[in-house]
């Protein structure tokens, strides 16, 4: 009997450890809590001066892919001055002939990019103010948040009218469906957000910060919104307030703005979109081997793009932007003594940012791989945002509208303009910016600024032997894509 | 309540030491034994390998070669001894049995014709008669998984269970299959069903065991069955209805695969030895032009394109056929594969120990996998009350993938370079070296297909244990305590390097990558199992249980890019130029579960199955982690009814019917918590760090659920000559984990959220029949499978288009959910002709007078209307021939090879049928672009009927081999096998089984250089000592 109890002793305790065992577990909801190690939460951020920083770096990271591609599609393929050659895809041509509709994936692009900068950039201006932090500094972070969210605007503004304005960051599932808001509303915030930026931002940096937005930047950027709205006074203005500053000043050189060496330190420099293949790997420039001709040694060169004939016929002998300048011309012989040429595209090519000094250039471009920036303002376009602004009504202040035409004709090794009245500087201000600013992301906002998008591209279509269809609006379609998730958007006319 | 928390971390030692505790304790229990004798009821000779138990109980054995059986340590009382075995009626026998004392129970067994793969089926925490299962269960027997030489266990699924569909992804030796069971439920989050091996759920999920390399081409993930040797396997059952998979709750709605591998038996012991050898390769090669016709089809679009012939017509004389780039990559490629187990013990102890290894080439260069594993399966009874065991695998696997990546810009598709080709460039240059010269057609280096299957080093070594310790005490008659520990264990390491001639590296003067990880999935589970018939009358099993779940990944992974030498590829990354990017990451998840279910049966006739799982997981947002998952079924069997046993119809009858709702939490870990995301921007010489919001989260995100009716009959008749099994179910999908596109202004582009429903009904049939008994023998197995998926709510919208990433260009993304449509569906242009130029044109269907993306239409889908296979055994003397066939129906085939192959511009080689400006294919002209319009030109009929396997075996006489002086072998058999042998579809393509994006729920039936599986032709023999 005792060996019994001892069995019956022994089970029962068995039986309650296991069961104890189990009630532990169950009691523990921790447990189930998942606690994330390898990521940060925004309940844990958003606390220094360190995490502010941060927190504004994110903004210029999108910054730079909401100018990739599918932007200079828009900007300038879809103009009179580029073609897409056969080896460029579909996207390419529907560009090129203006045939794209609002299904084109490559429209969505620089809408969602754009959304997503400012996006960060509204969290940067959310939570920052609330950081316990060095006044300058949160003041600074503040104004490049401000100028990058400015930019943003600019651009969608521009690109499509009237667009959804949203000025918080989107934290919540509710209320996603929004409308878009006049385009006056949307340039009242670029305005007032780009003021704040020029009057909380550093003159200039150093160090580590050298790349990052200045005061400058946020007024060459507010002179060209001003420009765009035809505030002719307050282009005039803010760009001659620029020039006043005798902060920047033209590059003797005009194909000094590409050299991958003197970026940001050369004095026509504004703010450019810094690309470092080695500080970046994997997200560096393409714009050079998607402009070069399809077999230039030395790397990939797709040969994507031709200069229309019209434009290159626009360059007199002994401008600096034209052969070895904007375009190569075949045979072509570089500074490696290599004698290139081509059959794609067929005649001129892309030769502006081909950077000859640049062994990464010259003889490692791969996808990605190159350093060439995208430049948002140099000292050039202040000076002819100045010559129109005054030329159109503007008041004239530290010159006169054909001294700052002349100052860009003057270095590109032109004689002076000698035009006058205002119809025939007109048309001198319009081609020094055509022959200027060639695949700088200008083209396509001046010819809707000029309202003569329609017969440009009717031009260019009858030259390039397409369908004369001109075309159906003077802005870009809302991305398909997006109508179909937010029943409050609306399709702007014509398409 | 932290104190007890932390205490937690050794609760598990309790059920542990409590077993120790009784172990010592129940030695001296009250038990008798019971032993006897059995034989056939025809021939009077003893019957070996028949099942004697106690139902009800875990005790039983197995007859001897003499027919003898003992099982000890029965308890005093009352017993039921039950005798059954394959192709014999089962019997059963009342014993008494006292202390101490031996009974004898004889059987005499009779024939029947039946050919039912196993008389016991896994159900999850337990096993039951197949008779008393009043779910939809499916098996697979370890005979059929041996008939067919398979290098992992889902390819032995295709074909062999109704309502299983198994879509392998491609030919890569080691590749994975999608396995929908009934169809697919969701849309974002898995459909891959739960795999539990031997009890421990291992993951199925690519994405999980994904080291952040650069192994982004092809990378062929971590299949769970391939790290579990085919011959290891005992049975695999499938659960399909919700009464039978609603006890795995909240990850059971896509079905569940139970693994159980081989045990030991209790008396002797015994070897076996296999091993085979054999050959592979493609069905067919595509048609492509040779380098003459090639030229002259360049000539003709350049100067349709306004531009200048660039060959001579003396270049073209002298090209000949040029390369034929196919033969350059493809190969006739060797397999072998050797097992060897021990299996056996006393009647203590039971062991099985087993080893193989595999060496697969693939039909393309560049790839390959090796495999090794060993196992050990150990049982004791260390009393007549307490057992104790494990199960335990380790394998290690080595393959090298084919990097096959898209034909973009940047990436190295070793099939698609080599149909797109120009066979005008030879492989070697002059120098000898793979040519990568320039050319001038893409205006880029030649991206040489050889070079990248051989240059391009894309490994994945994984090394995996999985496995778990038991023990289980019997603590009352009919009651059971059963506790284990479990784990899976992975470690996986993956290589990527593609050297400065191969694309990607020439861009980076060589680019680098590594990653590990290491992958932890722990698991404790603790039952009370009570079983107990009362008064002859009523029968009660009743199971409860309690488990937690732990998975841990951590990874690491560098890249790095630029080296002075190619030689010491991924090993060398220290001594690159660049170095792109460390990540490393800490990805974990937990689910906690209570579970029960009844089994109630009155008269042995009326059968009542309720269930039911509470799971907890981590992955849901806080207010939402608990579910309740419950299932009732009822079964009836009619056949034991007097009135219905009198009409003599039936040997067997039975109606089932269930109900009940089953989830699936298969998404990312962190899907419901708001998170930052860490970006880099590069300032003037300063790499700045960012972080910004990862996207918005979705606080209230919740269980994807299932609800499924499920009404099936069992019926055996002709002296059980002819077995039927029918279900049909319908289920219906609902609070979807659904990716929801959102406006792009919220700053991102989609989110996870339960919304939408999707349903799935369908009936599937299995037909066993006998249909030769004499000295010929002949079975079959029919199996057909009809189901029919509908997306039945979006939210907000009625469709969504392009919902996944699909091809190369920016138009080429075909596909569409759209509500009251199945899932799967292609989207495109319909074809209207070509105009006077040649160029192709679509319908204007909505009549508008211009063709735009409003004409686009559903082009057709990608699941088939039905799928079916049949298997056939004969016999003949000491010949066995098995015939395998397996059939897909009505299925589509979105072919963008065809469609890059048909474009016509010039600048890549194209199909023949390109030579006669063929239906559909645009005049030779550069710039053509049509292929990346989609449209109905490139949706093929994918139905295909397959010779899957044919084995012919001869057993050899004992007598010649004790005349070869061979003793202690008992049996050898030698084959010879064939797989895919002959395949009848009408898909232009390689192969009509294939499925590119195999993990994408929503883009099924793509062909896009997928890597075309072969047939094969295999010679073996098994061995028995």
């Amino acid at each position: 009997m005792h060996t019994f109890d001892t069995t019956r002793l022994l089970r029962r305790t068995a039986i309650g450890a296991a069961l104890a065992a189990v009630t532990l577990f169950a009691a523990c909801s921790d447990f189930l809590d998942p606690k994330p190690n390898d990521v940060l939460a925004p309940e844990n951020f958003y606390k220094s001066a360190t995490d502010a920083v941060a927190a504004v770096n994110g903004v210029y990271e999108q910054t730079k892919w909401a100018h990739w591609l599918s932007f200079w599609y828009m900007s300038d393929i879809a103009t009179d001055d580029i073609y897409a050659s056969p080896n460029f895809g579909s996207d390419g041509h529907h560009f090129d002939e203006y045939t794209f509709n609002a299904t084109e994936g490559t429209l969505a692009g620089p809408w969602g990019d754009s959304y997503t900068t400012i996006n960060r950039a509204n969290a940067v201006l959310d939570h920052v103010p609330g950081i316990q932090m060095d006044s300058t500094l949160k003041a600074r972070v503040l104004g490049e948040a401000r100028y990058l969210r400015a930019l943003a605007y600019f651009n969608l503004v521009r690109f499509y009218g009237d667009v959804p304005l949203i000025e918080h960051e989107v934290n919540s599932l509710q209320g996603l469906d929004v409308s878009r808001a006049p385009k006056d509303q949307v340039y009242a915030l670029i305005v007032s957000d780009l003021q704040t930026a020029a009057a909380n931002l550093p003159a200039a940096y150093s160090g580590a910060d050298l790349g990052r937005v200045t005061s400058g930047a946020a007024q060459a950027l507010l002179a060209k919104v001003y420009l765009q709205q035809k505030n002719w006074n307050s282009a005039a203005q803010t760009a001659g307030t620029i020039i006043s500053s005798g902060r920047y000043a033209l590059n003797p050189v005009w194909k000094d703005n590409f050299s991958v060496e003197k970026e940001f330190i050369n004095p026509e420099s504004i703010w450019e979109i810094n690309y470092d293949h080695v500080l970046d790997p994997g997200a560096g420039s393409v714009v050079t081997l998607f402009s070069l001709p399809s077999n230039y040694p030395g790397g990939d060169s797709y040969g994507l793009m031709g200069l229309v004939p019209s434009l290159v016929r626009l360059y007199a002998p002994g401008d600096q932007r034209g052969n070895h300048g904007t375009f190569m011309a075949p045979p072509y012989t570089d500074k490696l003594n290599r004698t290139v040429s081509w059959t794609v595209p067929n005649g001129p090519a892309f030769d502006k940012y081909l950077d000859e000094n640049s062994d990464q250039n010259m003889t490692k471009r791969g996808w990605v791989q190159q350093d060439n920036n995208w430049i948002i303002s140099r000292f050039a376009d202040v000076l002819l945002i100045y010559a129109e602004a005054v030329n159109e009504g503007g008041t004239a202040g530290p010159m006169s509208a054909v001294q700052a035409l002349d100052s860009v004709r003057h270095r590109a090794g032109l004689p002076s303009v000698g035009v006058s009245g205002q119809g025939a500087l007109r048309d001198s201000i319009r081609v020094e910016r055509r022959r200027e600013f060639v695949l700088e992301g200008q083209r396509w906002f001046d010819l809707q600024r000029y309202g003569t998008l329609d017969a440009a591209m009717r031009a260019k279509q009858a030259e390039m032997g397409y369908a004369v269809i001109g075309v159906p609006s003077q802005y870009f379609p809302i991305p398909q894509s997006e109508l179909d998730i937010n029943p409050n958007l609306t399709q702007n006319p014509g398409w | 309540m932290n104190a007890f928390c932390r205490a937690r971390r050794a609760a598990w030692l309790g059920p542990m030491l409590a077993l120790s505790a009784l172990a010592a304790a129940t030695a001296r229990a009250q038990t008798g034994t019971v032993t006897g004798h059995v034989t056939s009821a025809a021939s009077g000779q003893p019957l070996p390998s028949v099942t004697v138990h106690i139902p009800n109980t875990t005790l039983g054995g197995m007859s001897d070669a003499n027919g003898r059986y003992t099982i000890a340590g029965v308890p005093v009382g009352t017993q039921v001894v039950v005798a059954q075995r394959i192709g014999f009626a089962r019997d059963s026998a009342r014993v008494t049995v006292s202390e101490g004392a031996t009974i004898t129970a004889d059987f005499s067994l009779r024939v029947v014709a039946t050919t039912l793969a196993t008389v016991e089926v896994n159900v999850g925490y337990g096993t039951q008669e197949r008779r008393n299962v009043t779910g939809a269960v499916s098996s697979v027997s370890s005979e059929q998984i041996a008939a067919q030489p398979v290098q992992s266990v889902d390819q032995a699924l295709l074909g062999r269970a109704a309502g299983v569909q198994v879509t392998t992804a491609s030919g890569q030796p080691g590749a994975g299959a999608a396995v929908r069971i009934r169809g697919g439920n969701s849309i974002s989050a898995g459909n891959d069903p739960l795999y539990v091996i031997d009890g421990v759920p291992v993951t199925a999920d690519v994405n999980q065991t994904n080291t952040n390399t650069l192994m982004t081409q092809g990378a062929r993930g971590v299949n769970p069955l391939a790290s579990i040797n085919p011959d290891d396997i005992e049975s695999i059952d499938i659960l399909k209805d919700a009464s039978a998979t609603s006890i795995y709750g909240a990850r059971a709605a896509n079905g569940v695969i139970l693994v159980t591998t081989k045990a030991g038996r209790r008396r002797g012991n015994s070897v076996s030895l296999g091993a085979y050898v054999g050959e592979a390769e493609i069905r067919h090669k595509l048609d492509l032009l040779n380098a003459q016709e090639f030229a002259t089809n360049v000539n003709e679009a350049y100067v349709r394109g306004g531009g200048t012939a660039p060959y001579s017509a003396a270049q073209i004389a002298a090209f000949g056929k040029g390369t034929d780039w196919q033969d350059a990559i493809f190969r006739t490629a060797p397999v072998e594969n050797y097992d060897l187990a021990f299996s056996g013990g006393d009647t203590a102890t039971r062991y099985y120990l087993s080893g193989a290894f595999l060496n697969q080439t693939g039909v393309v260069i560049g790839t390959d996998l090796k495999r090794g594993s060993v196992r050990l399966n150990l049982d004791r009874d260390v009393s007549s009350r307490l057992r104790i065991g494990n199960r335990l695998t380790l394998s290690r696997s080595d393959g090298s993938v084919l990097p096959n990546g898209g034909n973009g810009q940047e990436v190295s598709s070793v099939l698609l370079n080599a149909i797109l080709a120009p066979p005008t460039i030879p492989v070697y240059n002059a120098a000898g070296e793979y040519n990568t010269d320039f050319n001038f057609l893409t205006g880029r280096p030649f991206s040489n297909p050889v070079a990248t299957a051989l240059g391009i080093t894309n490994t994945e070594t994984d090394a995996r244990a999985i496995g778990n310790l038991f023990g289980e005490y019997d603590i009352i008659r009919g009651l059971t305590f059963r506790t284990s520990i479990g784990g899976d264990y992975l470690t996986s390491t993956q290589n990527f390097y593609s050297p400065n001639y191969t694309l990607p590296g020439r861009n980076f003067g060589g680019q680098g990558s590594r990653g590990q990880l290491s992958a932890t999935t722990w698991l404790n589970e603790n039952t009370l199992h009570y079983n107990r018939a009362f008064a002859n009358v009523h029968t009660l099993d009743l199971l409860g249980g309690l488990t937690f779940q732990r998975s841990n990944t951590e990874n690491v992974s560098g890249t790095a890019q630029g080296f002075n030498t190619d030689r010491l590829g991924t090993n060398g990354l220290n001594q690159a130029q660049t170095f792109v990017g460390v990540y490393t990451g800490e990805p974990h998840s937990s689910l906690l579960s209570y579970f029960t279910r009844a089994n109630y049966s009155l008269l042995d006739r009326y059968l009542l199955t309720l269930s039911g799982r509470v799971d907890g997981s981590s992955k849901f947002g806080a207010g939402n982690r608990y579910a309740f998952f419950p299932s009732a079924a009822f079964a009836w069997r009619a056949s034991d009814e007097p009135f219905i046993r009198s009409l003599g119809w039936f040997d067997d009858l039975k109606i089932r019917t269930s109900y009940g709702k089953t989830g699936n939490q298969d998404i990312g870990n962190y899907a419901a918590l708001a998170r930052l995301n860490s970006t880099v921007y590069p300032f003037v010489g300063s790499r700045a760090i960012g972080f910004v919001p990862a996207g918005l989260a979705n606080p209230d995100l919740k269980w994807e659920s299932t609800r499924q009716y499920d009404i099936g009959l069992d019926a055996g008749v002709l002296g059980n000559r002819l077995a039927v099994t029918a279900d049909y179910y319908d289920k219906k999908t609902s609070d979807l984990l659904l990716d929801v596109p959102i406006p792009a202004t919220s700053g991102s582009g989609s989110v996870l959220k339960n919304i939408g429903a999707v349903a799935n009904k369908g009936f599937e049939v299995t037909l066993n029949t006998v249909n030769f008994t004499g000295p010929l023998t002949w079975n079959s197995q029919l199996n057909l499978a009809w189901n029919r998926n509908k997306v039945l709510q979006l939210g907000s919208s009625d469709q969504i288009i392009a919902p996944a990433g699909v091809g190369a260009g920016a138009n080429q993304n075909p596909t569409i959910l759209q509500v009251g449509q199945p899932t799967n569906a292609f989207y495109g242009f319909v074809y209207a002709g070509k105009d006077a130029n040649g160029a192709v044109t679509y319908a204007d269907l909505n009549g508008d007078g211009k063709v735009n993306s409003d004409d686009r239409t559903i082009l057709g889908n990608a699941q088939p209307n039905y799928i079916g296979g049949f298997n056939n055994d004969f016999g003949w003397k000491r010949l066995q021939l098995s015939v395998f066939l397996q059939w897909s129906v009505g299925n589509k085939i979105y072919n963008i090879n065809r469609a890059i192959l048909t474009q016509n511009a010039g600048n890549t080689n194209q199909l023949r049928d390109v030579l006669g400006n063929g239906y559909g294919i645009p005049a030779a002209k550069t710039g053509n672009t049509f292929d990346t319009s989609p449209s109905n030109l490139f949706v093929e009929d994918g139905s295909y009927l397959r010779g899957k396997n044919i084995r012919l075996s001869y057993a050899i006489p004992t007598m010649w081999l004790s005349r070869a002086r061979v003793n202690n072998l008992d049996d050898l058999r030698v084959y010879v096998s064939a797989q895919n042998f002959f395949t009848s579809t009408k898909y232009s393509g390689y192969d009509p089984e294939l499925n590119e994006y195999s993990s994408s729920n929503l883009a099924q039936g793509f062909d896009f250089g997928t890597y075309p599986q072969p047939r094969q032709i295999t010679f073996g023999f098994n061995a028995g000592f």
